[in-house]
């Protein structure tokens, strides 16, 4: 029994089950040496997870040198990003990717200016002996820096595969290249074997392995001749290292294959070659090392074949890495029309480009440009008759018929059952299949369905965790907060023995207040409009007040009763007010309603000055001017507001006192979320209102000064709910939503019932759009009607000026109603 | 999108269905000679009408199922199951019993399991079984080889017989080349022969056995031996079923033999005569109904062969490979069930 | 006339002997608690969205093991369904929520109309919402089940259940998902 070693040095090959011999058609593009492209205009780096695993380093705008890294990251497994050329990052944007979905990532756009200006780091060729000097971690980092990733294909970062955790005693370097048409391997292997040697001799350095198997397939013999002469001239031990030929055989280069060939090991399902004391590299990845290491240079351009009867000029070239594959099609002759499929990596595993802007990556070795004769035309699915050829050429061994069955039923625990996991996707079994049955895309769409599911049911598993520790949590919370209770209770007990009378009074007091409150209840209902019931609630608050004074045995704890109750009381209004309110915030853009705002707010200055003065006809029209010019579109709309505006003065106060919430309605986005909602009824509404306008402009004179008595009374009312704001506002505008269309409705009946007074109920409403802008000066925007003509000209600019000066005024008045407040309460 | 987007491998070989089948059918012709040249144009005009009535019956039941009819049919697999049924009513069986047997084989069998690829028993020999419990008389009425004959069947008197009917003297003149005996195949003479006392030695002295085979039957064997070797070469089908089959056979009538040469023909005789390499090369590989993996068509076959021994020796009827493929088909399933080969990577086999 | 009488007493022996057996291996075999529960409870997807009807999966899986129907649970989709109808051997039944409700969601929240309620914190059951008082929430996305609980709670309406978008990494590989119609053939037909 001879060593595993003994053997591979004797040359002893193992077969491997299955496998097919596809076309080769490598000879369109193995007879030219590898060349190059004019440099393209733009280059597109795939930068999907910044912001995720790593951050980006360039801005938009920003120049950027060749070779330079555009990202930034910690940790292990991080792998960078370079620059292929010098230029200008130009965007930062999600572009079309090169994958079989072609579902857009976040990218980098390079400008190239052409010049190809290096960055610094890039140094010239380094002596061999400067890298034998090197440590370990020295090479390793030069290697991660270099953002070096696998360029077989899975583009896998291979300092982690450098970096095994068990010990490495046979490294093959893998130039197979068994898929039909790529050759650039092949070409590498040819003109860059020195380089690839010395890039072997770095991992050889790294992980001293006791074998070193470079294999080749037979139908390339000038690139092992040219290894062989290459590790002769080097200056690894000729005992260690060696070329072995092996037979051409698809899929031999895969990975798991090419180590069965070389050991006739297998490695073990779920794990990884390492495990067996087993290293594979490709040969591009060891060019890549040699650069790295020697010359500091990142991986930014690799060799990818251009190939297929499509392309003109089929070959290999030397591309950056970025290179948009049209641009590549522009500069090779393409001969295809743009519904030509265009397939990345061979034929065999390769998948076809859904999006022809996408990059050149990493991974990408191929780009095949076929004629509909070069691959299988498209044929229709069959039923399968189990002839088992898919089983015969399977190389892994698997059951593609039954996996296809189970996939195809959906049964995709049962095609895991069959292994599917081990299923590489060669494509053998699809080739052979006489049924024409896309066997890999079941695959594929099965492998995908069971990541999903694993992946929910972790997901499951983590949510019933935090599930459960929150349940576990709260029950914790809850005891403790009954045991602080029953602590507090206790104390309390203690403390209660002393001034009950105390508790007495507070109950009393309570009891009043609500008798109180609920009597004005009683008396602003008959009415049922809203200015009667602020009007009244504002009223009730003051004989809530006036109950607190009158027990003075408990003055702050009442007060606090009586706050609360009036608080209560409003939110309660608010709700049923708001609804109303609604329909007005329909406000059709947020430069209309700056505008209209701005009005109010100027009105609002002089209105402190001059209460009683009105015109309200006046305010109409000029109303009308101002929002024409605003918006000459929205005419209707328009209206509406004005007819608001006209009757601001007399709902500003029962509002204001209602609803604090106003202050804070004037952003915008309650309108936005209003606005849709309410547009259509409003308008309806806003026709029937411009008619009662003008009846109701003729009460507005009484109104107001009934409103500017409430305004003053309510005032402590509105005050001691600002605190609530903005939430309730929130709640106010959320809940209004569902009523609005009902109320709106409503409302118009009302009108209509009670010209005078419900034109202002509704009315009130279009006054958060409008006035809520500086609702804290409404207090005294009771009567600024007048006032409109100073902000009719409704520029916007000075309109935003207007808002920030009456923003000013409005803290300031809001700080002097807290006193008067204050001086109330007391 | 302007073109489809296909998964890879965007390469396959040009073998189809349908090239399989027709290969299938074409390395039957040998075979089928022979049965003409030892039947008379019998068995030539029971194979057109299998054919035909099949795939008109694929036709019907496609049009009905509301699938594309072309593209199945041109799968020929039903012209396959035709020639099948064709080839293994007896000669001069009545039109009706050949198109009862294509449209149960093609209608019951195939499309009410959901159609190719579908069923679990091989049509043909469904078929073949339904009729001969169904038609015992009928099917079992071989003319005598030519060889042997006295009387050649015309071209147009076996059209005669098959499809206006043929008198019972008619049909014992045409097969009473030797001695009257109402047994038709070999098998079954040997049958006859031992159940009246003879030995082995005594029934192959029989006229019926005068070139030591049976007559006409051994040649075609031979002629299906021959269609199952290109079949092989062009690798339309596997060896292992065949091989399962023949050697099974083999090795249990070889034990038999030389346990009591009396009573059990020999290997060479079972190989060589009844449906042997028709069922072992066209019949029992027929993919959809077998074990799927290599392994499993070794004891797929290995099954066949063993049952059909059985049941030749021990059993009622002269020939057996019908109810032993049938038997086989149920087991297929269980079979592909306990033979996976181990996957890749996968150390222990379950 | 007496065989009669004596098949009748030995059968009625016999059924008394078997009978105690059963009674006795009922007894000695009994499953503690009830693994229906855990197992219905492993097949449904934890969001604990309470869209069923339950407040939680566990109470759902308990009335499922108590004959409650199969297909009340929208965020499970119809896989859960089928798998939920094989465990108890009952006929697989359609889902009461639409297609739209499957399609999975995970909560998204306007940061800058958040108020900072804390609401949305209550109300979700795997403390997938980050923040506190007056400060703006967030969501952590990956402990998210897009149970829908957060946005009713909220004021302000500034919680989104936006679909979780196809990326390269969760993509499905369904090609040619957007069916290619070929009319020629259809008119064929």
């Amino acid at each position: 029994m001879l060593t595993l070693f003994e053997q591979i040095d004797k040359g002893t090959l193992w077969k491997i089950p299955g496998g097919i011999h596809p076309p080769e058609c490598k000879t369109l593009s193995s007879h030219s040496a590898i060349a190059r492209l004019a440099p393209a205009d733009h280059y597109i780096i795939p930068v999907p997870q910044a912001g995720d695993a790593y951050s980006l380093t360039v801005d938009v705008g920003q120049n950027v040198l060749k070779g330079q890294a555009l990202t930034h990251g910690e940790g292990f497994r991080y792998l960078p990003v370079h620059t292929p050329v010098s230029g200008k990052v130009i965007a930062i944007e999600e572009r079309p990717s090169n994958h079989a979905s072609g579902l857009p990532v976040l990218s980098c756009v390079i400008e190239n200016d052409k010049q190809d200006t290096l960055v610094s780091s890039i140094h010239p060729r380094l002596d061999p002996s400067d890298v034998v000097k090197m440590d370990n971690e020295a090479i390793l980092s030069r290697i991660q820096q270099a953002g070096i990733a696998g360029l077989g294909g899975a583009a896998f970062p291979t300092h982690i595969k450098l970096k095994p955790v068990s010990e490495i005693e046979l490294l093959i370097i893998n130039g197979v290249e068994c898929e039909p048409f790529i050759t650039s391997d092949d070409r590498l292997m040819q003109e860059h074997c020195d380089e690839i040697v010395s890039g072997i001799t770095i991992i050889h350095q790294l992980l001293s392995p006791k074998r070193i198997v470079i294999a080749i397939e037979d139908n390339k013999p000038q690139a092992s001749e040219q290894m062989r002469h290459a590790l002769n001239r080097s200056t690894l031990p000729s005992d260690l290292a060696k070329v072995t030929v092996i037979p051409t055989l698809y899929p031999s280069g895969g990975e798991k294959q090419l180590i069965q060939i070389l050991t006739g090991q297998e490695v073990p399902s779920g794990s990884i070659p390492a495990q067996l004391g087993i290293l594979v590299q490709n040969v591009g990845t060891a060019y890549a090392i040699d650069q790295a290491v020697y010359c500091n240079m990142p991986l930014i351009e690799r060799v990818v074949t251009l190939t297929g009867s499509h392309v003109g000029q089929a070959g290999n070239y030397w591309l950056p890495i970025g290179t948009p594959i049209d641009d590549l099609l522009g500069k090779t002759q393409y001969l295809g029309n743009d519904d030509d499929p265009l397939i990345i990596g061979g034929p065999m595993m390769g998948y076809m480009l859904p999006n022809r802007h996408a990059p050149v990556l990493k991974g990408t070795n191929c780009v095949l440009m076929p004629t509909q004769q070069e691959i299988a035309p498209e044929r229709k699915e069959q039923p399968c008759i189990r002839c088992g050829e898919c089983a015969v050429a399977c190389p892994a061994q698997l059951l593609p018929q039954q996996l296809f069955w189970h996939a195809k039923a959906q049964e995709y625990d049962k095609a895991a059952g069959y292994n599917l996991r081990d299923c590489i996707e060669c494509g053998c079994c699809s080739y052979v299949c006489p049924s024409d049955i896309p066997l890999v895309e079941y695959y594929r769409v099965a492998k995908s369905a069971l990541k999903v599911e694993a992946e929910e049911k972790k997901q499951a598993e983590l949510a019933k965790q935090r599930f459960d520790s929150r349940t576990l949590r709260l029950e914790e919370e809850k005891r403790a907060r009954e045991e602080k209770a029953k602590q507090a209770a206790n104390k309390r007990k203690a403390a209660m023995s002393n001034n009950d009378k105390d508790a007495v009074a507070e109950a009393m007091a309570r009891i009043k207040a609500k008798k109180a409150a609920t009597q004005t209840e009683n008396v602003s209902d008959a009415p049922q409009d809203k200015v009667a019931a602020a009007i009244a609630r504002a009223k009730a608050k003051k004989q809530t007040k006036t109950v607190e004074q009158t027990e003075n045995s408990v003055p702050t704890q009442q007060e606090k009763v009586a706050a609360a109750v009036a608080r209560a009381k409003a939110k309660k209004l608010a709700q049923s007010i708001a609804p109303v309110k609604e329909p007005a915030t329909e406000t059709p853009d947020p430069r209309e309603e700056k505008v209209a705002a701005a009005i109010a707010r100027a009105k609002a200055k002089k209105a402190q000055q001059t209460a009683t003065n009105e015109e309200p006809g006046l305010t109409t029209q000029q109303e009308k001017v101002a929002a024409a010019i605003a918006r000459a579109k929205a005419k209707k709309a328009a209206k509406a507001k004005e007819s608001r505006n006209s009757d601001a003065c007399d709902a500003a106060a029962p509002v204001l006192d209602a609803q604090p919430e106003t202050i804070s309605a004037d952003e915008a986005k309650k309108a936005k979320i209003a606005a849709a909602v309410a547009k259509a009824k409003a308008k309806k509404r806003a026709q029937a209102q411009s008619a009662d306008a003008d009846s109701a402009n003729a009460e507005t004179s009484h109104t107001s000064a009934l409103t500017a008595h409430c305004a003053t009374d309510g005032s402590s009312a509105d005050i001691s709910l600002t605190p609530a704001q903005q939430k309730q506002a929130k709640i106010a505008a959320a809940v209004a939503k569902a009523k609005a269309k009902k109320l709106a409705q409503q409302s118009l009946t009302n009108q209509e019932h009670a010209p005078t007074e419900a034109s202002i109920g509704p009315d009130s409403a279009p006054e958060d759009g409008v006035t809520l802008a500086d609702a804290k000066s409404q207090k005294s925007a009771t009567s600024e009607a007048d006032e409109a003509q100073i902000a009719s000209p409704a520029e916007i600019k000075k309109a935003k000026i207007a808002a920030a000066v009456a923003k000013a005024k409005a803290k300031k008045l809001t700080q002097e109603s807290m006193l008067t407040n204050d001086q109330n309460k007391d | 999108m302007a073109f489809k987007l296909a998964s890879s491998p965007h390469l396959n070989t040009s073998a189809q269905t349908k090239s399989v089948m027709l290969k299938v059918m074409l390395c039957a012709v040998p075979g089928v000679l022979a049965q003409c040249y030892f039947f008379g144009w019998g068995a030539i005009i029971q194979l057109m009408l299998a054919i035909a009535v099949a795939m008109a019956a694929e036709a019907a039941v496609l049009t009905s199922r509301k699938r594309q009819v072309w593209p199945t049919l041109s799968d020929n697999s039903a012209a396959l199951t035709g020639l099948l049924i064709g080839v293994a009513v007896p000669a001069l069986a009545p039109w009706w019993i050949t198109t009862i047997g294509a449209i149960f084989a093609i209608v019951v069998v195939k499309h009410l399991y959901g159609g190719l690829g579908n069923n679990i028993f091989n049509p043909a020999m469904s078929a073949y079984v339904m009729l001969l419990i169904s038609f015992p008389l009928q099917m079992t009425t071989w003319v005598a080889p030519t060889g042997a004959a006295l009387n050649d069947v015309s071209l147009l008197s076996s059209l005669q017989i098959i499809f206006q009917g043929a008198s019972s003297q008619e049909i014992l003149a045409y097969r009473a080349g030797f001695d009257g005996v109402s047994m038709a195949t070999p098998l079954d003479a040997i049958k006859t022969s031992l159940s009246t006392g003879l030995t082995i030695d005594e029934a192959l002295t029989l006229p019926s056995f005068s070139d030591g085979f049976g007559v006409g039957w051994a040649w075609i064997n031979v002629a299906y031996l021959l269609g199952g070797l290109m079949m092989l070469k062009l690798k339309v089908i596997r060896w292992h079923i065949s091989i399962g089959i023949l050697g099974s056979l083999f090795v249990c009538a070889g034990v038999g033999y030389l346990l009591s040469p009396d009573t059990h023909t020999g290997p060479l005789l079972h190989l060589f005569s009844g449906a042997t390499m028709l069922a072992a090369f066209f019949i029992a590989t027929d993919p959809v109904t077998a074990a799927t993996s290599p392994r499993g068509r070794l004891i797929f076959g290995a099954l066949i062969g063993v049952l059909v021994y059985v049941i030749r020796s021990f059993g009622g009827y002269p020939d057996a490979f019908a109810f032993a493929v049938l038997l086989a088909n149920l087991c297929a399933p269980f079979i592909d069930y306990y033979v996976k080969p181990r996957a890749y990577g996968h150390r222990s086999s379950h | 006339m007496i065989e009669i009488f004596i098949a009748i007493g030995l059968l009625s022996v016999l059924a008394l002997v078997f009978g105690a057996l059963l009674g006795f291996a009922a007894e000695k075999f009994k499953v503690e608690g009830d693994p229906i529960v855990e197992q219905a409870e492993a097949l449904l997807p934890q969001t604990q969205c309470g869209q069923c009807g339950y407040p939680g999966c566990r109470p759902y899986a308990e009335a499922i093991a108590n004959g409650e129907k199969i297909n009340k649970c929208p965020p499970g989709g119809t896989a859960t369904m089928e798998k939920l109808a094989q465990l108890m051997g009952v006929d697989p039944e359609p889902l009461t929520a639409t297609a739209e409700t499957q399609i999975k969601k995970v909560a998204y929240i306007r940061e800058d109309e958040c108020i900072g309620c804390t609401k949305c914190i209550q109300a979700c059951p795997v403390d997938a919402i980050l923040g506190t008082g007056k400060q703006m929430h967030t969501v952590i996305t990956d402990y998210c089940t897009g149970c829908d609980l957060c946005v009713e709670p909220c004021p302000v309406d500034c919680i989104d259940m936006l679909p979780v978008g196809q990326t390269v990494q969760n993509w499905n590989w369904k090609l040619n998902a957007i069916p290619v119609i070929n009319l020629s053939e259809d008119a064929k037909c």
